[in-house]
């Protein structure tokens, strides 16, 4: 998605990481007092979703950059922690759950290289270790092209040894990333689907096969890998596509590079089925067998997310059988009826997931 | 205004542009004019040909008609308003524009309008007002708060099929329903107002029906006609033994089915063990939420400590049949 409108708070027209971003982008910024004539902006066309899409809005972070997600009751979370560097993507996926998440949706981009150093050092001194991603509010490298906020990240995280950092992506925006000495504190993760899913449901992502052939450039520059299915769309003929995937994962990268793979079938917030159907009206994405689950989230009927978790699991484990597999929002019986255990205690899954980091980064923690 | 007494063949009853009102029976304005007298006299404006058209007091005058009465005495809505002329409209059109006003609001102060009844309202008012000012303005006219959003979906219900609105007369189709329908072509919104003639269904059910055909159509990658016409839907709705109502019925059923195949599946086998458990009226036993948490439950009711070991000691009889613990693994 291209961006045709650029706002930019007044007082940043003269910070240097913004006119970097500002010439690279190519188009006049028009400044703003505050975040209200963006969203007035974007409020006012008839698709606040595209135009979101398309506006880009330089501002600073007036939160906290350092959040813990969110997760939601009931299911078990991974203990997650967010480096909020921005919001929204220019890419276009039906199912996001972006779409309906910010009132309105805008791409944020926050400038403050500063602020975030300076939270991160306290992490970074903490006995204590976090697996920190800036995936979650936005894609981590849908900037990779004009700013050098991968770069300062990826070296920030070489400079210490508790935390790693977790770039999840759909792009194939890697260049910048070959050189840096990245000291394996940083790992590139992908979210993976099958082919017809990206080609009806993720518009302007990379496709399948050039997001793995990126996955295997980063190995080969000593990165640690993750992927994400996620979500898990269940149509028919599903089964048989996402084997094929998996097949070619691991026909491009290697199981020892892979720190996680977790999965999660198609869960949404009731309210995007109306935009789905809005914005993408040729999509069945939201016609799925689902319910109403235990978080006031559309899940697919338990029997069905069993079935395909069963048979993706079994498609990974034959080529990775030691690979640290986790489910993204998920219930006791799923785990147990999948992966024969359920990590139900507090924290549990987190330190799961820790210690595969501590294992493939050689992590220190004092405690 | 003025009142007049003028013939009724004078006035073209013909002349439906000021009909805002549906067509009831009016058995009892038969008998009520026929007995006391007309009450209130009708509004009329001066036809262009001469002669009269009715504003307000269409069931009026066909009750004085079908009474053989040859006169009335009528409001007469003058050609022009020399000093109060609306400066936005011609002396002709301020005219209609007072009898498009005095047409609504006369019906709409003596009973509330029905949705039809407002469409008409405000398919007329629309040559004279937007739809901003016709909700800003709707509660002296409508005597109803309308926001603009509400104005604009009666405008289109006022656009879609004539069969719509006959259905939304019946009280076959609600206005959310017909709005739904708007997304359709022709034939579709058809092959739906087929549908909604032969079946019964309260407003959820109407929606759930209209979702349902197009989810289903949309995962078979078929249209919806393709669906209504399919030979399980067409085996239901034409179904001479049944009433609209149990078609209704029928038909939801035979659509959930389809739309939720596995969660159906699993209702009714957890409904055939539970009929195999035999609890009878003194034990009930409910599956969890969806079959989502993992939580199932079980309740009775005991008026006496007797009655409370009965119902202890059935629950523990069930707690051993294998049945149960098939169900709950």
């Amino acid at each position: 998605m291209k961006i045709n409108k650029l706002f930019i708070d007044r007082d940043l027209l003269s910070c240097e990481e913004a006119e970097t971003l500002i010439k690279k982008i190519g188009i006049k910024p028009e400044s703003v007092l505050d975040s209200k004539e963006v969203f007035d902006y974007v409020n006012s066309s008839d698709d606040p979703v595209l135009r979101g899409k398309q506006t880009l809005y330089i501002t600073e972070n007036q939160g906290s950059v350092i959040r813990k997600c969110p997760g939601t009751s009931y299911y078990t979370c991974c203990d997650y922690t967010i480096l909020h560097t921005g919001t929204f993507c220019t890419m276009d996926c039906s199912y996001c759950i972006l779409q309906a998440y910010f009132h309105p949706p805008v791409l944020q981009y926050f400038v403050g290289r500063e602020k975030i150093s300076v939270e991160l050092d306290k992490l970074f001194a903490m006995d204590k270790i976090f697996r920190i991603g800036t995936g979650e509010f936005t894609d981590s490298l849908i900037w990779e092209k004009i700013t050098d906020l991968p770069q300062f990240l990826v070296e920030k995280f070489a400079d210490q040894s508790n935390s790693i950092l977790e770039l999840k992506t759909k792009t194939v925006n890697i260049d910048s990333l070959k050189t840096i000495d990245h000291n394996n504190k940083t790992i590139i993760a992908w979210s993976l689907n099958t082919p017809s899913v990206i080609k009806s449901e993720e518009r302007s992502t990379a496709p399948l096969e050039a997001r793995l052939e990126a996955a295997a450039r980063c190995e080969s520059w000593g990165y640690r890998l993750a992927f994400h299915f996620d979500p898990v769309v269940i149509y028919e003929g599903c089964e048989k596509e996402y084997e094929s995937v998996i097949k070619s994962l691991f026909t491009h990268v290697s199981e020892e590079s892979i720190l996680w793979i977790s999965i999660g079938t198609f869960r949404f917030m009731p309210g995007l089925k109306q935009t789905i159907e809005k914005r993408f009206p040729h999509s069945s994405i939201p016609y799925g067998e689902f319910i109403l689950g235990l978080d006031n989230k559309m899940r697919y009927f338990k029997p069905l997310r069993i079935e395909i978790y069963k048979k993706i699991i079994s498609y990974i484990r034959l080529y990775a059988p030691d690979v640290t597999l986790y489910f993204c929002m998920e219930d006791q019986e799923v785990w147990e009826k999948t992966l024969g255990f359920f990590p139900g205690e507090e924290g549990e899954l987190g330190s799961l997931l820790d210690k595969s980091a501590v294992k493939h980064c050689n992590l220190i923690c004092k405690n | 205004m003025q009142t007049k007494q003028i013939l009724i063949s004078e006035i073209d009853v013909n002349d439906y542009t000021y009909k805002i009102s549906s067509d009831i029976d009016i058995t009892g304005f038969l008998l009520s004019i026929k007995n006391i007298g007309l009450v209130n006299p009708p509004i009329v404006k001066k036809h262009d040909n001469g002669g009269y058209i009715i504003v307000s007091g269409f069931r009026r005058i066909k009750a004085m008609l079908l009474n053989n009465i040859k006169k009335t005495y009528a409001e007469i809505i003058p050609d022009h308003f020399p000093e109060e002329s609306d400066q936005r409209f011609s002396v002709s059109n301020t005219c209609n524009y007072t009898a498009a006003l005095i047409a609504v609001t006369e019906n709409a102060f003596q009973r509330p309008l029905t949705t039809m009844e407002q469409v008409r309202g405000v398919l007329l008012l629309k040559n004279f007002m937007d739809k901003n000012k016709i909700a800003e303005d709707s509660m002296s006219i409508f005597n109803l708060k309308m926001n603009t959003s509400f104005v604009e979906k009666l405008y289109i219900i006022g656009t879609m099929p004539e069969k719509i609105h006959s259905l939304m007369e019946e009280g076959d189709l609600s206005m959310t329903a017909a709005l739904r329908l708007e997304k359709y072509d022709f034939e579709t919104v058809n092959s739906f107002i087929n549908l909604f003639s032969k079946i019964k269904l309260g407003l959820n059910k109407q929606l759930e029906i209209i979702t349902n055909i197009h989810e289903i159509a949309a995962l078979k990658r078929i249209t919806p006609i393709a669906l209504l016409e399919s030979r399980g839907i067409r085996d239901i709705i034409e179904n001479n033994k049944c009433d609209r109502q149990r078609k209704g019925s029928l038909l939801r059923a035979f659509l959930l089915k389809l739309r939720y195949p596995r969660m159906k599946e699993a209702e009714e086998k957890f409904k055939l063990n539970l009929k195999q458990l035999k609890l009878g009226n003194e034990l009930n036993l409910l599956a969890p939420v969806n079959f989502e948490a993992m939580d199932y439950n079980f309740s009775f009711k005991f008026k006496n400590f007797d009655e409370l070991e009965k119902r202890i000691a059935k629950l523990k009889e069930v707690a051993c049949n294998p049945i149960l613990k098939k169900m709950i693994s």
